[in-house]
């Protein structure tokens, strides 16, 4: 996925390795809208190749996706349809995970509406696996809570 | 793959990863859930439990779904703040199931109020009640206009204020919608059976020598103008522009056209356009249009082309630069009385906590009704269509306690900034110990208030 290098500064390319080794190209415009990568430039330097420790090769690509969309000044409700289609549910917290972490303002508020839109009406049990928290309630606590809590409950979905 | 992800997860995150992230970015996402599944992430573990009953979290919540100005309007009613609780707030409006009528009277001996009357416009705005117009015995057509100070709190007492009679000229079944500070006011019908198509725009003063006072200007809107007509319906869209649809034109013919009003800056000026688009609600009068919020309105009921009184619902909404018509459907069968939901001649307006409360009208038996029904639009899906909630009990009936109001139609209604008070006016009611007309039909002149009752 090599890009051309271009002798302009508008369209110069930043490499970021991500923390599985792997090396990506974006461009130094998609760049400065994640704020940790454009700290991490100051600081280094853009000749050198920023180090992402906590961004894998598995969603980096994507992240580089929406952003270069992001620059041409493109990104439509569909294209965020199309963004999210075929991404399960760990997919999307992971991206969310890596959106947090590269300080990516827009991705990260797209994001944080998606896993709004996929929590709705679902059940206590699927929102604890979802954000991998253990229940530390005693069952006496849980059920009290849950009686407290049943005056909005509408109507739940089948676990997916 | 989907194993290599989590298994570096483990190498580069201590604990559940949700923890590394900042409680501010989990009210993010908090924030854009709906109360039910805020309500089941309260109750996973104590960690959630303890960040969803933040007391800052749901006046934040309240914001959201019930809107700044009924917070604040909330706010300056509370008498007890040691015990308020924003979370405590929000299930009592969520759990409001009936309203409290209450006979408002005017002051002993005053003689100086509106005569009973129909089809007339009444609006809250400005802190004020301001009636103009409306049909009344013999088939004439009034153009008085009048004012009452009502301010924060609902009074027992009213005092209303004849402002200046003539300009608009007389008119019933006209529409006249609050936009921000002001009133604008389209078409009607006058008692030689002209369908006008004038647009007036109407403001309230606060004198300190003369006191209250209200004044009428004629818009300017050049040549384009929607055709005359009256029992049409409108509403605002946002602070600039205003939707109407449908109505009794030229002929007596029962219309279909969607039109917008669009305000220059100064008020001064106004600009109309049609929309034509597919599909649309079908021709009708009687009906209403309520703006819900979030440059959305409900269009409801009415009497059709074939007479038919209707019951269908439909959406007006903005999607990337252009409008468009969505029909809510909804299965009559499945709602409990059902049956009496078809409407002509009622009022549909938004109240507290995201609801339309649709009032009075006449039923497809040719009764007036004296019910109050809900729609419950936090029920809507988004337009963002990856909520798949299913239309469940979006129809409520409530229960109404205290005063019994009669039975009625084409009367008005408009709510206060609270979203608490309901105040309704005239319409055409029953006759009870004497006829008016050989049907038995009288034009009334009762003012009273609908109140959605809070424990504050």
């Amino acid at each position: 996925m090599a890009q051309e290098a271009s002798s302009s500064t508008s369209s110069k390319t930043i490499s970021l390795k991500t923390g599985d080794g792997e090396i990506f190209e974006i461009e130094a415009s998609a760049a400065k809208q994640m704020k940790t990568v454009q700290r991490l430039i100051d600081d280094l330097g853009d000749d050198i190749t920023i180090p992402l420790h906590n961004v894998f090769s598995k969603e980096l690509p994507k992240i580089i996706e929406y952003y270069k969309k992001d620059i041409t000044g493109e990104i439509t409700k569909d294209f965020e349809a199309e963004f999210v289609k075929d991404l399960n549910d760990d997919e999307v917290k992971v991206l969310f995970l890596a959106a947090n972490y590269l300080d990516a303002n827009k991705l990260f508020e797209f994001l944080s509406q998606n896993i709004a839109d996929r929590l709705e009406s679902k059940s206590v049990e699927y929102v604890r696996k979802y954000f991998g928290v253990e229940n530390d309630f005693t069952p006496e606590e849980e059920s009290k809570l849950r009686e407290e809590r049943a005056w909005s409950f509408r109507g739940i979905k089948e676990d997916e | 793959m989907e194993e290599t992800t989590s298994v570096s997860y483990n190498q580069n995150y201590s604990g559940s990863p949700i923890t590394n992230i900042p409680q501010d970015y989990i009210f993010t996402i908090i924030l854009l859930l709906p109360i039910d599944a805020i309500l089941s992430l309260s109750v996973t573990c104590k960690r959630f439990k303890a960040i969803t009953s933040s007391d800052t979290l749901w006046k934040s919540l309240c914001k959201r779904d019930l809107g700044s100005t009924c917070v604040d309007s909330l706010l300056k009613s509370c008498n007890n703040f040691n015990q308020f609780s924003w979370m405590k707030l929000y299930k009592q409006v969520y759990q409001i199931d009936s309203v409290c009528c209450h006979k408002l009277s005017y002051p002993h001996g005053d003689l100086d109020f509106p005569k009973a009357r129909a089809s007339h416009s009444l609006n809250f705005v400005s802190d004020c009640l301001v009636l103009f117009g409306g049909g009344c015995d013999g088939g004439r057509h009034l153009d008085d206009t009048w004012v009452a100070y009502i301010g924060n709190d609902f009074p027992r007492i009213l005092k209303w204020k004849t402002v200046h009679s003539g300009i608009p000229s007389g008119r019933f079944g006209h529409t006249c919608v609050e936009m921000g500070d002001l009133l604008v006011l389209f078409g009607g019908i006058n008692d030689h059976g002209n369908r006008q198509n004038d647009t007036w725009i109407g403001k309230v003063t606060h004198n300190e020598n003369k006191g209250i006072t209200f004044s009428w200007k004629m818009l300017d809107v050049g040549n384009i103008a929607p055709p005359p007509r009256g029992a049409h319906a409108a509403c605002c869209i946002d602070d600039k522009r205003m939707v109407i649809h449908g109505g009794i034109g030229l002929h007596g013919l029962r219309l279909g056209d969607t039109w917008i009003l669009e305000l220059s800056d100064s008020h001064c000026f106004g600009t109309w356009h049609e929309i034509a688009i597919h599909p649309s609600p079908p021709p009708r009068s009687g009906h209403t249009l309520t703006c819900i919020g979030r440059n959305r309105t409900i269009l409801f009921g009415g009497r059709g082309l074939g007479y038919e009184v209707l019951h269908d619902l439909w959406l007006l909404e903005s999607c990337q630069g252009y409008m468009r018509w969505i029909q809510v459907l909804y299965d009559l069968q499945n709602i409990p009385d059902g049956v009496s939901l078809p409407r002509v001649g009622h009022t549909a307006t938004m109240v507290l906590g995201g609801r339309l409360l649709i009032y009075g009208g006449e039923d497809s038996s040719r009764h007036r009704k004296n019910d109050f029904w809900i729609l419950d639009i936090s029920s809507f899906p988004s337009t963002t269509a990856s909520s798949k909630r299913v239309l469940t009990r979006i129809w409520k009936r409530w229960k109404s306690n205290g005063y019994e109001p009669k039975s009625r139609s084409f009367h008005r209604a408009c709510v206060d900034p609270s979203g608490r008070h309901l105040y309704v006016f005239g319409g055409m009611v029953d006759g009870l110990v004497q006829a008016v007309e050989p049907s038995g039909l009288g034009f009334d002149k009762e003012l009273f208030l609908v109140e959605l009752v809070l424990q504050l």
